[in-house]
């Protein structure tokens, strides 16, 4: 089932030349997407697109069959959570416990139940014993795994992940990394588009899409996109370590182009 | 140049409750000419240590020695300062907030002019560090505000530069950009090294330590828990307990090697290095 | 940055604490109040007494809500030179009534000395009844308090709710930039630039090479700010439930008959023009 379908959409700042250009694809519901590209070539504008935080120019955008427009943006967003790559910048409330609760204020949660939607999810992202705290008191990686809390409670079907992880530090990297991989497996129904930098996480997901200088580059499986090196290649694009590597072992003539994970490449290397 | 530290101590948000030690008896030999990379966990105090050197924190108890100057818990007695920070360049985490001056040449030029040379050396200065970080006589006249996040960032550095410190310290100087622009802005720091600056960099990512550093300083709870090269580092038993990640190229040659291949983990720097040594354990084993 | 305590929630569990921020904020309204009617008897002492009494009572209040006297103290540290400031405009400006003592030819007014001690005693006791107020209420707290007050005046269109979320993110975005300034001034300090010394011209350099990345980044944050909050479901205007309720408890109601008795008290002893010490001697007479 289609949960998210994107056609002939082009976009551009004022005066600017065009940031999207007749970008169209589908999202299948359950999957687990990466979108990846340089800086500037569009990916944040298109999430911003789809949440309705910027008017649409030309094209569509279908969420569950709904075409977006101004009359049923918030309906929209119901369904849809984003999490911003500034873990500063999103942090609404004035203590962990007020900032999840901020969505579910805008949603018409009646007070009494607030209470416990508020330590279910806490619990759910390991936050439950910082409820009280305030937001200068924590790190970048608790203070994303509260914007995961506060999306997550308003129980959305998409999730977007806007660069998550991009100002974090290594351990809040690989924090935030394997709540998505947990979120995903709890969660079979829910579909997760990634936006992202890093090319291991994109290797990890169910499909890759590749969007460069606005236009949409590539589109597949990652073990088929991630194939084509010549063409990711091209526009500069990072590969996957283990990419990287039968490639250069390739070009002095060691081919183990076969296997599929470091450790089998290991074995092939010893026989 | 010489940089030390001796026996410094820094107390975060004394005599309140949210009290913390940045500092805990430091004692350090800054090596010159050297690619030190500085790691260590967030809050381990790397950037309160670099800050120290160049007096923007003040140690609560020690010195800090950099040539013939001195940087003391007493403010009164610091007046050096500003010339310690002539020799010593730091760029900050993110430095492309720094920017405020209409035109990128006139930014770049602050810095040097700050320190007291004239107008027409700074601007020419500026266009040197200007070129040197990859932006050409195009950019010179533009806004910093309308560039692109890697552009200003090297904007940024070409500020520090154009001071032509003889040691520039760098705070994450490729976080937030995407692979393609760490690797030239990674280039621009060895080049600079090579030229004969001393670079000491604060970094989470163990790859770029491996490739590129020479030396490098862990960070523990506000002490020095090691010094070493990194292939030392990486190959001490006890990295482990450090929880600090492997650099890629490292734990694939390693599990290479527990495999028994034969592999010298001292050569291998980056991904070409490494396929050049497997290559090279292959044909060793077919001969 | 650290050295700003004025206005600073102090977590506490006092009695002080745990009443309403509506009542609070009324009481002290009523404080503020009581120390600026005078107690005219044709002579000084009764508003002298008047202040010990209000004094002793904010006195109390504060050590009720673990507020440290010296704190207080602390504060007062900048106002000293405003105090001697106006101590001297008034030795100059008021000639009436008897004088103390003369110095060099000047005559010294009792009444010059009366008037700065006077508004010395008041803002020392302002000073007093805001740090009690501050250090007991949470700034979140403070703002839902303000918003009730507010909610009447929907009515004549004011925003109440729209200007309580602002108050409430400015608040939460305070230390963020105070976090901010330091790191962009040392980031100049960098560059050379010295915020401390310097000509005026350079002195001009210095602060705009701070306010102009300062405000680039706030711009910035604000902007990702509405993004967040327009992503999870903020409409402006629309209805929303809220998370944080204040209640009323049986405790607010008697600090309140008991704050409005006090304050019928002071009022009724000025207007009545009664005199303590007449009475006093009176009395044994």
């Amino acid at each position: 089932m289609k949960v998210l379908s994107i056609k002939d959409l082009s976009f551009a700042y004022e005066d600017k030349k065009d940031v999207l250009k007749h970008v169209s694809f589908d999202v299948e519901k359950g999957q687990y997407v990466s979108l990846i590209g340089h800086n500037g070539s569009g990916k944040s504008t298109l999430a911003k697109l789809i949440v309705g935080l910027l008017e649409l120019q030309s094209g569509s955008i279908e969420v569950f069959g709904d075409t977006l427009n101004t009359t049923n943006v918030y309906k929209i967003r119901e369904k849809v959570g984003i999490v911003f790559q500034n873990p500063d910048n999103q942090f609404i409330g004035s203590t962990v416990r007020d900032d999840i609760a901020f969505g579910l204020e805008n949603h018409c949660v009646p007070h009494a139940q607030m209470d416990d939607i508020i330590n279910e999810y806490a619990q759910k992202v390991n936050m439950s014993e910082f409820l009280d705290k305030e937001p200068t008191r924590l790190s970048g990686g608790q203070k994303q795994r509260v914007a995961i809390a506060g999306v997550l409670a308003m129980k959305p079907e998409i999730i977007i992940f806007d660069e998550a992880t991009a100002m974090l530090d290594p351990k809040g990297k690989k924090e935030i990394r394997e709540y998505i991989l947990k979120l995903k497996e709890e969660n079979p129904n829910l579909t997760i588009i990634s936006i992202t930098h890093d090319i291991e996480e994109a290797y990890n997901s169910d499909e890759v899409i590749i969007l460069n200088d606005g236009e949409l580059y590539m589109q597949g499986k990652p073990s088929e996109v991630f194939k084509d090196d010549e063409k990711m290649e091209q526009i500069d694009l990072d590969l996957p370590f283990i990419t990287k590597l039968k490639k250069t072992l390739v070009m002095r003539n060691v081919d183990v182009s076969d296997a599929k994970t470091l450790e089998e490449m290991v074995i092939k290397l010893c026989q | 140049m010489s940089i030390s530290l001796d026996h410094v101590f820094h107390i975060y948000a004394k005599k309140t409750p949210f009290e913390q030690l940045g500092l805990n008896d430091v004692c350090l030999d800054l090596k010159n000419y050297s690619f030190t990379a500085l790691v260590g966990h967030t809050g381990s105090g790397k950037s309160t240590l670099v800050q120290h050197i160049t007096g923007l924190l003040l140690p609560d108890k020690g010195k800090v020695n950099v040539d013939e100057y001195q940087i003391t818990p007493n403010k009164k007695q610091n007046k050096d300062i500003k010339k310690i920070r002539e020799k010593i360049g730091l760029v900050f985490q993110f430095p492309e907030y720094q920017l405020f001056e209409d035109t990128v040449l006139k930014d770049v030029a602050f810095g040097p002019k700050n320190f007291g040379i004239s107008e027409e050396e700074a601007l020419k200065r500026a266009k040197e560090a200007l070129k040197q970080v990859g932006l050409n006589e195009t950019y010179f006249e533009r806004s910093p505000f309308e560039l692109s996040g890697g552009e200003k960032r090297r904007v940024a550095i070409a500020g520090i530069i154009a001071i032509k410190p003889q040691v520039l310290i760098l705070d994450e100087p490729t976080a937030g950009l995407d692979p393609q622009g760490s690797v030239s802005m990674m280039k621009l720091f060895e080049g600079l090294n090579k030229q004969g600056t001393t670079i000491i960099m604060v970094t989470h990512d163990m790859d770029l330590v491996l490739e590129y550093a020479d030396h490098v300083i862990v960070m523990k709870d506000g002490c020095i828990a090691k010094e070493c090269s990194p292939i030392e580092l990486f190959s001490s038993s006890d990295y482990e307990e450090l929880s600090l990640d492997y650099p890629h190229v490292f734990e694939f040659a390693k599990m290479l090697q527990t495999k028994g291949f034969n592999i010298d983990l001292e050569k291998v720097k980056n991904i070409d290095s490494l396929a050049d040594q497997i290559k090279k354990g292959r044909d060793k084993k077919y001969e | 940055m650290n050295n700003i305590s004025i206005g600073r929630y102090v977590p506490y569990n006092s009695k002080i604490h745990k009443l309403d921020p509506r009542l609070k904020l009324f009481a002290m309204i009523l404080f503020m109040v009581e120390i600026f009617i005078r107690f005219d008897v044709g002579n000084a002492y009764m508003d002298f007494i008047m202040y010990g009494i209000i004094g002793i009572i904010v006195l109390i209040l504060m050590l009720i809500s673990h507020i440290k006297i010296s704190s207080l103290f602390k504060q007062l540290k900048s106002l000293w030179f405003m105090v001697l400031l106006l101590f001297i405009f008034n030795l100059f400006l008021v000639k009436e009534g008897d004088f103390f003592l003369i110095f060099n030819s000047v005559k010294i007014y009792y009444k010059a000395i009366f008037d700065t001690l006077y508004i010395f005693i008041r803002l020392l006791l302002m000073l007093a009844l805001t740090m009690i107020l501050t250090a007991t209420t949470t700034p979140l707290d403070l703002t839902y308090a303000i918003e009730w007050y507010l909610t009447p005046l929907k009515v004549i269109k004011v925003p109440a709710h729209e200007i309580a979320m602002t108050i409430s993110i400015a608040l939460r975005f305070i230390p963020t930039l105070l976090d901010e300034t330091d790191r962009i001034m040392k980031a100049q300090a960098s560059r050379g630039v010295d915020f401390e010394n310097g000509k005026f011209k350079e002195k001009i350099r210095a602060i705009v090479s701070l306010i102009v990345p300062l405000l680039v980044s706030a711009f910035q944050r604000s902007e990702d700010l509405a993004n967040a909050m327009e992503a999870r479901g903020y409409n402006p205007g629309a209805k929303r439930t809220r998370y944080r309720i204040l209640k009323w408890k049986i405790g607010d109601t008697l600090a309140l008959v008991l704050s409005l008795l006090f304050f019928a008290g002071v009022l009724y002893i000025s207007i009545a023009k009664i005199d303590f010490v007449a009475m006093f001697i009176s009395f044994f007479n």
